[in-house]
């Protein structure tokens, strides 16, 4: 009897791992490209906006800007959850919990307790940075790391990317409320607005990954108990500098030609300060994923 | 692309997991701790000021506009206030031997009922908020402050204000303190602390 083996024309095609989870990088470039082509649209056409649009819509516009990162994050990160195998829990609380903590404990103590304004910006510079590390930049990343501790952590982080995914969830909750704080009590222009909405995102959601890195390490790692205080001073830290930095480079420069504010140089820095973090962080939480993997192999291969 | 995935549910957390959350937790509230030192310095540091002719020496808030080109000894503003900028002015007058604080304040009043809009005393209190216990009297009031460029098209603001009068060899000081209604009481603390530090001699 003889037997018979097909022979096929093409080669066997190899299993694809099915990545069950929402891809949290993508979510984080689609929300801070779309922000900030709305932003610099919004900045070139404020002029006839303005003209066009009756004056009492104004407000309107700003809180319609002022919700447009939490609006973003709900089409991309929260619907795009809900589409994928294995979506993350509790996305909305965390967001919701980071928006009530920002309203009611973090925005009192910087501006009525800490009373930045009054002091830091007739700071020199390195004072500027170290006052707005050990007040703003401690309080909204504290408070946001422990939004995430204690609503998150550690149930709901089962792949290192989570700490990210958590990370943005609370800071969309925190921006929301920083920017309609903002847009509503300051009547400020929609250009400027623009300004301040893609800066605002831009702090909050670099120091977001740094908060869910080290939360992710703590989870997965084991890292030296120091390592999330670290993190921790190192999202203060990049608030820290960040405010001051941009305030430099946005605003008027005295001169005899007049005086002239340069908010291209803002749109700039905003746009590095959310790019350098998604570079940086893919890296490290890559990394931290290979050395885990590493590991289990050794010890799989010591078994 | 593989992934590692720890299973769900309440896992028991190592030593130094708890060791980490225990330490950021230390960490922030020192460093909060260091921000509130920093607001305090910030906020209430001050420079000397010292007229010998006049014979006063004041701290005043660092960072505030110092000015004495005008009818007074020395003026100094917080320039960062957005509207009406908090003010605290030191004041010399000459008064006679029969003159009272009573009418100091009369005169005053007068001066001001034909200058400031909508000028209102509040209370006179006869209290000595000066060091040392020099006899002084406190006289608040209001009056709503219009910016005097009429391009700028800006809504009046309503000011309070503080005197207190004390007469020393033959002249009265007039120590004032302007404010912003909406920050009086915030700002009031920049004025209490510029009091414990006046001196005359």
């Amino acid at each position: 009897m003889t037997s018979f083996t097909p022979r096929l024309l093409t080669p066997p095609r190899e299993k694809e791992d099915i990545y069950p989870y929402r891809r949290v990088w993508r979510s984080i470039i689609l929300e801070g490209g779309i922000l900030i082509a709305i932003a610099a649209g919004l900045f070139l056409t404020s002029g006839f906006i303005t003209d066009l649009i009756p004056v009492q819509f104004e407000p309107v516009l700003r809180i319609a800007l002022a919700l447009t990162p939490l609006v973003l994050w709900l089409i991309f990160s929260w619907w795009a959850e809900q589409r994928v195998m294995q979506p993350r829990a509790r996305l909305i609380a965390v967001a919701v919990i980071g928006a009530l903590a920002a309203n009611a404990v973090g925005e009192p103590l910087i501006n009525q307790f800490f009373q930045v304004e009054d002091w830091l910006p007739l700071s020199s510079a390195i004072d500027r940075i170290v006052g707005y590390t050990f007040t703003v930049g401690i309080t909204q990343e504290f408070l946001k790391y422990l939004v995430v501790r204690y609503v998150a952590w550690p149930d709901h982080f089962r792949i290192r990317l989570d700490g990210v995914a958590y990370g943005v969830a609370v800071s969309i909750g925190y921006v929301t409320v920083l920017n309609l704080h903002l847009l509503v009590n300051t009547p400020v222009a929609l250009d400027v607005a623009a300004q301040r909405v893609v800066a605002t995102y831009a702090i909050q959601i670099a120091t977001s990954v740094v908060i869910g890195y080290g939360l992710s390490e703590v989870r997965f790692s084991d890292p030296n108990p120091l390592f999330l205080a670290l993190m921790l001073a190192l999202a203060a830290l990049i608030t820290g500098i960040a405010i001051p930095i941009r305030a430099g480079l946005t605003n008027a420069a005295f001169s005899l030609e007049g005086v002239f504010p340069r908010p291209l140089f803002g749109f700039g820095f905003s746009a590095v300060l959310l790019v350098i973090p998604i570079f940086v962080g893919s890296f490290l939480f890559a990394s931290a994923e290979r050395r885990a993997q590493e590991a289990m192999s050794d010890m799989e291969d010591s078994i | 692309m593989t992934f590692i995935e720890l299973g769900s549910g309440s896992p028991d957390l190592s030593y130094r997991q708890r060791a980490s959350h225990v330490i950021a937790l230390a960490f922030a509230v020192f460093a909060l701790v260091i921000g509130y030192n920093l607001r305090n310095t910030g906020l209430f540091s001050t420079t000397r000021y010292e007229n010998v002719e006049a014979g006063i020496r004041a701290e005043y808030p660092r960072n505030w506009l110092f000015d004495n080109q005008g009818d007074y000894v020395f003026r100094v503003r917080n320039m960062t206030r957005v509207g009406f900028k908090t003010t605290i002015q030191v004041e010399l007058r000459p008064v006679g031997a029969a003159g009272s604080t009573r009418s100091i304040l009369d005169a005053i009043s007068l001066e001001r009922f034909q200058s400031l809009a909508a000028y209102q005393v509040i209370n006179v209190d006869a209290s000595t908020p000066l060091a040392d216990d020099i006899e002084s009297v406190t006289m608040a009031y209001t009056y709503a402050d219009t910016d005097r460029d009429p391009f700028l098209q800006s809504i009046p603001t309503v000011v309070r204000g503080v005197d207190i009068l004390a007469v020393r060899g033959g002249q009265v000081v007039i120590i004032t303190f302007l404010a912003d209604a909406t920050t009086f009481e915030s700002d009031y603390a920049f004025f209490e602390r510029f009091l414990s530090g006046l001196e005359f001699r």
